[in-house]
């Protein structure tokens, strides 16, 4: 025997759609926030690599002009 | 919540809150409360007549959401949840042969526009719902169908929200009828020799063993059974009792 609900269409159906398209919009908000945040974490580790590099050249740089200077 | 009704159903709690069923009974209505007791057994909470006001007419919207309200202040629950049905000349039903071609998406449309065909109202104004019942040979797909105006169903919302109670399901009267008188215990022939606040239900009501050739005198029997019920002071309450029944079955 068929179980007749007739709250189901249009209104659940509608409400239904709705709750899950907040659903799904919640679901893209949380994926955004986390894609975001793991960019943000990203770009600065590897800024603090690029800081590290040129710190290491910079270094270099300094050791091999002092270097120059003693031999003249 | 399916794995808290499945702990409730294994621990045979009691719930707190009865589910209600709420049914015209010609110009009153007949409210009934069923709660669980074990795991296959609803009892009869409350079972009332909610009468209109004597004196000049007065229309359902204003004194049945008072009725429920007081109703509900004896019962401790946050929001009640009740079922309401609605019958002819309010409810249309029908079948729908339709290709097995066509997509499931398409069935509501289809259906919608059956509706308002049956009712003479414009497709947005009607409310309904619908089952696939069987695949046929030539490859049709029959949907059972049933529908009301859309405006008697925000009416029922708009007066169950008035008292605070939450609309869950409204239901063609012969379907709740039906469920009810399958899961009384003791059988049809036993409802007008109990009062009503001793009527006990199955939730999962067995179908009676009867052989191929008796199986139609059966549900014969049975209809003619149904119908005498229904005719009966007692009908508007065994709808009702079905109605509530719908929440646990």
């Amino acid at each position: 025997m068929p179980h007749f609900n007739l709250l189901r269409y249009p209104m659940l159906e509608r409400q239904q759609k709705a709750r899950q398209q907040w659903r799904m919009a919640a679901l893209g908000a949380l994926l955004g926030a986390l894609l975001a945040g793991g960019g943000l974490v990203w770009q600065s580790f590897d800024t603090d690599q690029l800081a590290a590099q040129t710190h290491a050249l910079k270094n270099q740089l300094l050791e091999r002009q002092r270097w120059a200077q003693t031999r003249q | 919540m399916q794995a808290l009704e499945w702990l409730r159903q294994k621990m045979a709690i009691r719930p707190v809150r009865p589910i209600w069923g709420l049914s015209p009974a010609g110009p009153a209505w007949a409210l009934l409360g069923l709660y669980r007791v074990g795991a296959d057994l609803a009892r009869v909470h409350t079972s009332v007549i909610l009468q209109a006001p004597t004196g000049p007419a007065v229309p359902d919207a204003f004194w049945l959401s008072q009725a429920l309200t007081q109703t509900g202040r004896t019962q401790p629950a946050r929001r009640h949840r009740v079922a309401m049905s609605v019958d002819v000349p309010d409810l249309v039903k029908g079948e729908l042969a339709c290709p097995a071609d066509v997509p499931q998406d398409a069935w509501p449309a289809e259906i919608q526009l059956e509706v308002a065909q049956a009712l003479d109202l414009p497709p947005s104004e009607v409310s309904f719902d619908f089952h696939p019942d069987t695949v046929g040979a030539a490859g049709l797909v029959r949907l059972l169908w049933a529908g009301c105006a859309k405006s008697k169903v925000s009416e029922y919302q708009g007066w169950s929200a008035g008292a605070g109670w939450q609309l869950a399901c409204v239901e063609p009267a012969m379907d709740a009828s039906q469920r009810a008188a399958h899961a009384l215990v003791g059988g049809l022939s036993s409802l007008l020799q109990q009062a009503p606040q001793d009527w006990q239900f199955r939730l999962k009501p067995t179908v009676a063993s009867v052989s191929e050739a008796d199986a139609s005198l059966y549900e014969a029997r049975e209809a003619i059974l149904l119908q005498e019920a229904l005719a009966s002071p007692m009908g508007p309450r065994l709808v009702a009792a079905g109605l509530a029944l719908k929440a646990w079955t």
